[in-house]
């Protein structure tokens, strides 16, 4: 591995992780303690906000991401949304609690001395709810923190990134380094607004009765944090891209798809000018992908061609990759640029050793045995019509039990034994380095998913270049030179990067030759 | 007392919570210079007057008349510019040094930093206060302290007025006793008006000129 790239890729997280966050914390804050005061004052404003708070916190993270692709798209601002909609419920309560409970007493003895409605809160109320709108504050920044890493699922990046590469690539370490990443980083913030709670030292600040060393103190927290936010946008340097040559790669979040979208990626940065921003691992694949490519979001990626067909078009006769092109082309002014020469298409597999044992080589040997069977499947292959849905209309299977699971544990359930069959695709190193049968699909259920590179017209339009560059790649990839380049990632553990630079240095040897 | 003047004019003043009646076609005057003691059971309604006076309520029917002003809504904040308000307890702001908590008027006010230093440094030693308490929080100072820095509180603006809710209820008789004579040579020193609340009628006699009964 290698490890310069390796911690500059965690600096990149790291610096998003930090942006990401801090920027919905200070949007959370300004509205949260905003709309915990309004509906302090206004008993009409709680009847409604309150409940809203609730509702909106009681609504799973992962859908709320995905219920906003269709509005906002994919990236920075769907999670923003999300991470500020979650967060606001902590800081909403204890702003409203931190308020009403300030001793009446207090108030009256403020109001009686002449403070006009302004000066009670800023002198009285607002001081005194501080000690409890900063425990929020330190809730909510723990779960912002936390729930940023979430945010990597929709392409917004963030230390989540890690853990998500690691879990579709079978790469432990990326998990173990991204979640700690984020636990240091959560206990980093809960330390921070730490500081300004403890001794009272924010409300002694504001009350203009705080010692020197308590100022310090504070002040050097800030310096710390404003210098770290500096050196993140330094380092990640969101601005310049905006009006350079750019396009925005994506790729599913599985293990080949890093490796086609880190190839397509070097080729552009080595042949043209023109900067890439790779947007890889995006959750949900076709589904958040194909839409953001639709609003512009992201600009090309790999999908396969079965999916294409049946998925995005709803088709359901034959497939016609002459009329897929033509109407990925009409519908969505989106091209097909040649396909890459693989075909990674569903298949069955179940243990070498089982498939010997009771004669299964065919999916229909398999229906007869399929009552000795715990079948292990992502949850989108029993999702998705084209899978297994239709799957059992063609092959009555009645599997013992169904397990659905993240499309990355599927391998691991079956080395456990916790399931003995499962969706495989035929690119998947794993096939070989668990010793695993492909049955036979004999009534040639599953279509072909032949893998090829979408990219948007407009894009083509700017960047003319770039279609003769990727159709290079025609052709290029078979079955199995993409699962010898899987297992080269998921079980010799090399980069997507070094992967790609070794494909694309033998692809230009054999050019020369 | 040296003049007649009126200086609170309560005159036939309703005023009930929700539909408890507390105080029905109540009157009282109150002369300039005065040291007036609302005494009576609780519930009877003292505490609500005072509240009246300085317009934390407002009655639903008859008018308190302040320096032959009437008190409403919109003029009840300039009015309470010009009263003190002492506390039981001195229910001092806690999150503010006593220091910042005797000058709290000024500030509403907004006086010079000079001017309130020199306001709190006239009034120190009339209360038995020390310097060295003026950088510490209330919850460092004794019951008797606190109830001295609410005093200060209460008169540093020059009030015409003090209104004093039992200030010294929760005190030990000898704190109570040594307030007692500081809030009476207060009152002479200043000629101030002082208007308080008491339960007690030993208290009520030892400080009222007048005694109203309620």
């Amino acid at each position: 591995m290698d490890l310069i790239d390796r911690i500059g890729y965690f600096l990149t997280l790291f610096s998003e992780h930090l942006l990401i966050s801090f920027l919905a914390m200070l949007i959370v804050s300004v509205f949260g303690i905003a709309i915990g005061i309004w509906v302090f004052y206004s008993a009409k404003a709680r009847r409604i906000i309150m409940p809203s708070v609730n509702f909106l916190y009681t609504i799973p993270s992962i859908a709320m991401f995905g219920l906003l692709i269709p509005i906002v798209g994919i990236g920075l601002q769907n999670a923003l949304i999300v991470l500020v909609l979650y967060g606001l419920l902590p800081i909403v309560h204890s702003t409203y609690s931190g308020m009403k409970e300030v001793p009446y007493n207090l108030v009256d003895a403020a109001k009686g001395l002449g403070s006009t409605p302004l000066q009670l809160f800023r002198h009285i109320y607002f001081p005194l709810a501080l000690p409890s709108i900063l425990s929020g504050l330190r809730i909510t920044t723990v779960m912002v923190i936390a729930l940023t890493g979430l945010a990597a699922l929709i392409g917004a990046g963030g230390l989540g990134q890690a853990i998500f590469r690691g879990l579709n690539t079978m790469n432990t370490s990326l998990i173990v380094t991204g979640s700690l990443g984020i636990s240091l980083f959560a206990i980093l913030g809960d330390k921070f607004v730490g500081t300004l709670e403890n001794k009272n030292n924010l409300q002694r600040i504001i009350s203009r009765n705080a010692q020197p060393s308590q100022k310090h103190f504070i002040y050097i927290n800030i310096a710390i944090l404003t210098t770290l936010l500096v050196m993140s946008l330094a380092y990640i340097n969101p601005f310049t891209s905006a009006k350079e040559r750019v396009v925005t790669i994506a790729s599913k979040p599985m293990s080949e798809q890093y490796i086609l979208g880190e190839i397509m990626s070097q080729l552009i940065e080595n042949e043209t000018n023109i900067n890439v921003i790779r947007q890889f691992g995006i959750g949900g694949g076709t589904t958040n992908i194909h839409p953001a490519l639709l609003s512009g979001d992201l600009d090309m990626y790999v999908e396969y061609t079965g999916t294409a067909w049946m998925n995005v078009l709803n088709q359901k006769s034959q497939l016609d990759f002459g009329q897929l092109q033509q109407q990925y082309q009409e519908n969505y002014q989106l091209q097909w640029l040649g396909l890459l020469g693989m075909n990674n298409t569903y298949a069955i597999a179940i243990p070498q050793s089982i498939a010997a044992k009771k004669q299964i080589k065919t999916y229909s040997d398999l229906v007869r045995h399929s009552g000795d069977f715990d079948f292990g499947a992502e949850f989108e292959f029993f999702e998705r019509a084209d899978a297994y849905p239709s799957l059992i209309k063609v092959y009555p299977f009645k599997f013992a039990k169904l397990h659905e699971m993240d499309i990355s544990l599927r391998y691991k359930a079956i080395e456990e034994g916790k399931v003995n069959a499962i969706d495989a695709f035929t690119t998947d190193a794993q096939i070989e380095a668990l010793s695993l049968q492909v049955l036979v699909d004999d009534k040639h259920f599953f279509p072909d998913y032949e893998a090829g590179i979408v990219i948007r017209e407009a894009v083509l339009k700017e960047y003319p270049e770039l279609s003769k560059l990727l159709m290079q790649l025609k052709g290029k990839i078979s079955t199995d030179k993409m699962r010898k380049m899987n297992y080269q990632l998921e079980v010799l553990k090399e980069t997507p990067k070094a992967i790609a630079q070794e494909f694309l240095a033998t692809l230009r040897n054999k050019d020369e030759q | 007392m040296s003049n007649n003047k009126k200086v609170v004019a309560v005159n036939d003043v309703t005023f009930s919570y929700d539909d408890k009646i507390v105080l029905k076609d109540f009157s009282l005057n109150i002369d300039a210079g005065s040291f007036v003691c609302l005494t009576g059971e609780s519930g009877c309604g003292k505490s609500t007057l005072l509240r009246l006076m300085n317009g934390l309520l407002i009655p639903q029917q008859g008018d308190i008349y302040i320096d032959g002003k009437r008190l409403t809504a919109d003029n009840a904040i300039d009015n309470r510019r010009r009263i003190g308000y002492i506390l039981q307890e001195g229910a001092l702001f806690p999150h503010l040094t006593v220091y910042q908590n005797m000058i709290y008027c000024l500030t509403l006010l907004n006086m010079s930093t000079e001017a309130c230093q020199k306001r709190i440094d006239e009034l120190l030693p009339l209360v038995n206060l020390s310097q060295d308490l003026l950088d510490l929080f209330p919850d460092q100072l004794s019951g008797g302290q606190r109830q001295r820095v609410g005093i200060i509180r209460g008169i540093a603006h020059r009030p015409d007025i003090v209104l004093m809710d039992e200030p010294f209820s929760a005190l030990d008789p000898e704190t109570r006793e040594s307030l007692q004579d500081l809030v009476k040579s207060i009152h002479q020193q200043t000629n101030t008006t002082f208007v308080m609340v008491t339960h007690s009628l030993s208290e009520a006699e030892k400080l009222g000129t007048k005694i109203v009964n309620m």
